[in-house]
């Protein structure tokens, strides 16, 4: 009944009340913590150390903001950042589209067996692969900078593989008619198949950039104290142990809500694709 | 325009080899159309030809010159695929575009060669339209379009009026007659459908298999079909075969013993081929049959099915011996299912295959 309600779209009844319900208490949830977030850092200092905690500050002020300024270099850490989450955003379009290509439409040799080689990458935690990576990075002489930071995760397995499945649903005879038009190979890629799965690039480019601007560990690791080269996540941390002694949440909150912004504004404009290609992923290909 | 010369192509999928030492040779400007079942090679052909498929051995030559290693667009052909293959992000225009932009050609002769194509396809108000807001028609339109602007030395055509409703695929084939006729081109297309290849074909090439079985015009495949494949796979309804024995050969052709039809003669050009007694197959067109409802003369067959088609009727009828057999009667000609009717065999329309399948030679010398 309920699943009906949802294929067919809004139809009132108790069921479909019951959904609503229960879709705004999940949504309420979920939302919460960045909601009392940006009201924290519009508080007071004395209102944020409140208990029990005032909800709404009473004269609502950006001192917090300003202050953020004071302590950390926003404006340098907000620059590194965007680098290192465009300039990976950009390697992983490139890569995946590429791959996924030469997966979904070349026959080759073993082509099956390296495709479920890549795949089996995107099962390894993270922080398996964190010494070795770390210790190759240094290898090339690319430790203590962004080029370390972004030359490891400029492919990514979960990108090849949602590239490869879209791609994979592009008629061959679009490719072939390409070939007859006298397009090369990269031409093919880029004014045929990129249109062709345009949404899923933009999913995948939402992905990449948030992830690669929220990104803790890797470049922590990598930086190695290097402060100029800290994203703003990193710059974050400097505001915690700066708040330590003046208990200040307001502080904390306001960076995280400044941090916050870009990938919101971007998650606000690219939603739709996001949506629509997640979905898509299950039955394409 | 172009030659076009198929010398011994084979292509093999690792062990099935799905093209069998293909030979053929196309002169300027001929309209030539590959027919056969699905399955039969026809397209597999057409892509070794366009450089999409690769020939496991053999020589391909367009104009004189080897094209085995070039890639498609250097063999100087355009192709039409049953999909349109039109780029759904693109307009019309810029569908057209796309390959005289990729040879970097200057903008004005861009502009005048997708103008004169839009003329002659009588397109020019859909232009500025994408592929999602064309009908069937209207989109397998641009993609002639787009294969008329490259001024190919040969076009090829890959079962390009499959995807369209009954009436349109009759508007679009006299189209596509049309434009051949207005260009003189070199045209290669490929059907399943074979009342588009005896309307557009200069010649007709008949694949089964991966091999060739036979090619000739249209007029003649229909009346010398050169074995029993050909015989059944052109005309519709198909030709109707009865399984027979050379009972007695005499000057000018044999006499053949059926279960049916009791004794048949059958006038051939040459007897030299045949023996007494030797299994052959009577071959008969619906028309070849002379049918009657009130004379006794002849086979006598009960009706299974008629069908009324206006200016004639289609008779299905079963013989006593078990034999069905399509006939075509006049329309004036009164039966209804179950009743009795008499057949007689026109002997002047009377095909003849031996125990192999190949056609003896016929006495009659009707081509086309």
């Amino acid at each position: 009944m309920i699943g009906r309600s949802i294929l067919r779209g809004p139809r009132p009844g108790e069921a479909g009340a019951f959904l609503l319900v229960v879709i705004i208490a999940v949504a309420v949830i979920a939302a919460f913590p960045l909601f009392w977030m940006v009201l924290s850092s519009l508080k007071t200092p004395a209102e944020s150390m409140q208990t029990p905690p005032v909800w709404f500050p009473s004269t609502p002020n950006l001192d917090a903001f300003s202050e953020v300024a004071e302590v950390i270099d926003a404006r340098r850490s907000f620059l590194n950042s965007f680098i290192i989450a465009t300039t990976t955003t950009a390697g992983i379009l490139i890569t995946s589209l590429m791959a996924g290509y030469a997966f979904a439409k070349y026959r080759f040799g073993g082509r099956d067996w390296l495709f479920a080689l890549v795949i089996a990458t995107m099962f390894l935690p993270p922080i398996v692969t964190l010494i070795p990576l770390y210790r190759l990075v240094t290898s090339m002489g690319f430790n203590a900078s962004l080029v370390g930071v972004i030359v490891p995760h400029l492919a990514n397995a979960f990108g090849i593989f949602l590239m490869r499945q879209f791609i994979a649903g592009v008629p061959d005879d679009l490719i072939d008619a390409a070939r007859v038009d006298g397009a090369s190979e990269l031409r093919i890629v880029l004014s045929v198949v990129a249109p062709a799965v345009a949404p899923a690039l933009a999913a995948l480019a939402l992905f990449a950039f948030v992830y690669h601007w929220n990104t803790y560990l890797w470049p922590l690791t990598v930086l190695q104290g290097n402060t100029d080269g800290y994203p703003i996540v990193l710059s974050l941390g400097r505001l915690l142990s700066y708040n330590r002694g003046a208990m200040n949440t307001g502080l904390v909150m306001a960076g995280a809500t400044l941090a916050v912004l870009p990938p919101l504004v971007l998650f606000v404009f690219l939603q739709r694709f996001f949506v629509d290609s997640i979905v898509g992923a299950g039955v394409k290909g | 325009m172009a030659t076009l010369q198929l010398e011994k192509i084979t292509k093999s999928f690792g062990p099935i080899e799905v093209i069998k030492a293909v030979d053929l040779e196309v002169t300027n400007g001929e309209f030539i159309v590959f027919v056969g079942p699905s399955g039969c090679g026809k397209s597999t052909l057409l892509r070794m030809i366009a450089g999409l498929e690769e020939a496991t051995s053999g020589t391909i030559r367009i104009d004189g010159e080897i094209c085995n290693d070039k890639p498609p667009k250097e063999r100087g052909i355009a192709m039409v695929f049953q999909s349109y293959a039109l780029y759904p992000h693109k307009t019309a225009y810029q569908n057209m575009a796309f390959s005289l932009k990729l040879s970097r050609r200057p903008k004005a002769e861009i502009d005048a060669r997708i103008r004169d194509a839009a003329r002659i396809l009588e397109m020019e108000h859909l232009l500025d339209r994408r592929p999602h807001q064309l009908s069937g028609g209207q989109r397998q339109r641009v993609a002639i379009g787009r294969a008329i602007v490259r001024h190919p030395k040969v076009f090829l055509f890959d079962e390009p009026l499959s995807n369209l409703d009954a009436a349109l695929r009759v508007s679009m084939r006299r189209e596509i007659a049309r434009l051949h006729t207005d260009l003189q081109a070199t045209m290669i297309y490929v059907t399943h459908d074979q009342v588009e290849a005896m309307t557009l074909a200069d010649r007709i090439v008949v694949l089964e298999g991966g091999a060739v079985r036979q090619v000739g015009t249209p007029m003649e495949l229909y009346h010398h079909p050169a074995n029993l494949f050909v015989a059944g796979f052109i005309g519709s309804p198909r030709m109707n075969f009865v399984e027979g024995r050379i009972a007695h050969i005499r000057k000018g052709g044999v006499t053949v013993s059926t279960i049916d039809f009791d004794t048949v003669d059958v006038p051939l050009a040459d007897t030299c081929c045949t023996r007494q007694g030797a299994a052959v197959t009577l071959g008969l067109r619906p028309e070849g049959f002379i049918v009657s409802a009130t004379s006794d003369v002849g086979t006598a067959a009960s009706v299974r099915l008629v069908e009324q088609l206006g200016d004639e009727t289609l008779i299905e009828a079963m013989t006593a011996g078990g034999q069905s057999l399509v006939v075509k009667a006049a329309p004036s000609l009164n039966v209804a299912v179950g009743e009795p009717i008499n057949l007689n065999m026109n002997p002047a329309e009377l095909h003849l295959f031996d125990e192999a399948g190949q056609a003896l030679p016929r006495a009659s010398a009707k081509t086309g």
